[in-house]
């Protein structure tokens, strides 16, 4: 596993960990990512620079081109840096084919130049950088090809007159190695321009690196499938074993399901029809209750409609004594209303009375007293009452 | 060769799963679903027999309730008319000294089934005190009987006082003529 950027060389692998420290890989791990960055100094590369930016057009111009662009006999690889809204930046690469034979012997067929990252994080910045991370100059001396970009710190520039623009530098021994940036400047390097870059610390660099592994996941099942592959190759006795154990285990468990499910469905269907009848009479025993429920409520609604009218008898014949005379010409009753009729020394106080008794509302007078010739007063008063204060208790069923 | 032999393998894994793991992925969704409301129903039924010793208790419990309220009211023969009854009511309270006239049986009204009660009006006049007897004899009858409605008056002079009241009586009753359900 390699959860680093991992960079390969003619020297070996070796992983980039957050600090910056190289770290040797044995040929003995397993990646599970197919993508590897290659070093500076395992690659030809070149900056082409075309109008368009039409996407259909830039394939076509780089299909043209690609096999003539390497000075090298080796493969050469494109990739897009940029696509503005007229022009198109792409990096030629030409991979030596000791680093391609090494790639292949470990399953990476993603290989991304060093400098990529840097040139698409770093595009159109209009400012001179430089990185402490050691990056090799972009040049393949065996195979006589003049380095595109390296000049000595105190040399002159030799380079390609559409490169020298700005630059990410790094003077590590003799060698000064460029990454090209898009601008119209043409000054060469210099020293105050070198005094004034800015600088790609190791952290920036490394997460400049790592944006390259979103297709992790991918490469992961891909060389988990191509190791499987070749396992089944090299042990084919124990693969057919494998597959048949495997096929006999899908097989039985898809038959157990289907059993399952089947004894399950006919098992609950038979209890259900067993308990059918039992169900049916608990069905008709529950609408008996319900109905004879609402049978009891509909009875008690009706005797809760009917007061006793002893109880308000009662409450009237208290009201009369010795001193107010009270004499009741008339007494109506209805299920709602009470009307009174008769004599009284004071009519007023019997009103005043009658509003004070429990349940009693809306106590009032349906003519105004008058003086009668025994100097009493004839009430005619009228009175709302409240049923369910003087309904019998008693007359209700209780379940 | 092998290249061949693992495209050939790989076609039969797809066509073994679009023809032979995906019905029968199908078919297990339809019967575990089917399998399940088997068994909520199952639960449900299972639920309602359990629970069948305690409604039939209820049950009884209920219809003792209502049978013990029945107990108390005039039944009403298969020939015999709810008039009757209200008649009869009216006959229990007469005596010599009040008056009876104005009978008039008004309506009767079902409740339940087999539970009815009758209404109608009656005057009665006479000295108060047997007015209001006749009055309380038929209070003290409830709840079989009620009186929705109640009118006393005093005529006459000082010395021959009467009270005439009109009641508006009700009188439950049960009958055998069950209303079709």
């Amino acid at each position: 596993m390699n959860k680093h950027p991992l960079f390969l060389s003619l020297n070996g692998f070796y992983q980039l960990p957050h600090q910056q420290q190289k770290k040797p890989i044995t040929a003995n791990w397993k990646l599970s990512s197919s993508t590897c960055l290659i070093t500076r100094d395992c690659y030809w590369e070149h900056i082409a620079y075309y109008p368009t930016a039409n996407i259909i057009e830039v394939y076509k111009i780089i299909a043209a081109e690609i096999d003539q662009i390497s000075p090298l006999p080796s493969k050469t690889y494109a990739f897009i840096i940029n696509l503005s809204q007229n022009q198109a930046v792409v990096l030629y690469c030409s991979f030596l084919d000791a680093i391609l034979a090494k790639a292949a012997s470990y399953n990476l067929w993603r290989l991304i130049p060093e400098s990529l990252p840097l040139y698409r994080a770093l595009f159109r910045e209009n400012k001179v950088f430089y990185t402490d991370a050691i990056l090799a100059s972009v040049n393949i001396n065996a195979a006589n090809i003049e380095p595109e970009k390296s000049a000595s710190p105190g040399g002159e520039l030799e380079s390609n007159q559409k490169l020298n623009n700005q630059l990410i530098i790094k003077i590590a021994g003799n060698k000064l190695a460029s990454l090209p940036q898009d601008s119209d400047a043409t000054r060469p390097f210099s020293e105050p321009m070198i005094s004034e870059a800015h600088l790609i610390d190791s952290d920036t660099h490394y997460q400049i690196l790592t944006r390259y592994r979103a297709l992790d996941a991918l490469d992961f099942i891909v060389q988990t499938a191509d190791y499987i592959k070749k396992s089944i190759i090299r042990y084919k006795h124990l693969s057919s074993i494998a597959s048949i154990f495997c096929v006999s285990l899908i097989l039985t468990f898809i038959m157990g399901k289907t059993a399952f499910l089947l004894w399950q469905h006919d098992h609950l269907s038979n209890e259900i029809s067993l308990a059918k009848a039992n169900a049916v009479h608990t069905i008709v025993l529950s609408n008996d209750l319900k109905k004879i429920k609402m049978d009891i409520r509909n009875v008690n609604q009706h005797l809760s409609e009917h007061s006793s009218k002893t109880q308000i008898f009662k409450i009237l014949k208290e009201l009369a004594n010795n001193d107010n005379q009270l004499v009741f010409k008339t007494i109506n009753i209805s299920p709602a209303e009470i009307q009174l009729h008769g004599t009284i020394t004071s009519a007023a106080a019997l009103l005043a009375d009658l509003s004070k008794i429990k349940g009693f509302s809306q106590v009032q007078f349906n003519t105004p007293p008058a003086t009668n010739k025994n100097a009493g007063e004839n009430f005619n008063i009228n009175i709302f009452y409240d049923q369910q204060i003087y309904s019998n208790k008693s007359n209700k069923i209780t379940p | 060769m092998i290249q061949n032999k693992f495209v050939y393998i790989f076609l039969a894994v797809l066509l073994l799963i679009k023809f032979a793991y995906v019905p029968w992925s199908d078919w297990v969704d339809e019967k575990q679903q089917s399998v399940s409301q088997l068994s909520a129903f199952y639960d449900k039924q299972e639920q309602a027999v359990n629970n069948k010793s305690l409604l039939q208790l209820k049950l009884d419990e209920h219809q003792q309730y209502l049978s013990t309220f029945k107990d108390l009211m005039p039944k009403l023969s298969k020939n015999e008319k709810a008039n009757t009854l209200w008649f009869t009511l009216l006959e229990s309270i007469k005596n010599k000294d009040i008056k009876m006239y104005n009978q008039k049986v008004e309506f009767e009204e079902f409740v339940t089934n087999d539970i009815s009660y009758i209404t109608g009006s009656v005057s009665i006049s006479g000295e108060a005190t047997h007015v209001m007897q006749a009055f309380l004899k038929l209070e003290a009858k409830a709840p079989t009987v009620f009186l929705d409605k109640l009118s006393l008056n005093r005529t006459g002079k000082a010395h021959k006082e009467i009270l005439v009241a009109q009641l508006y009586i009700g009188y439950w009753f049960s009958n055998n003529k069950a209303i079709a359900p």
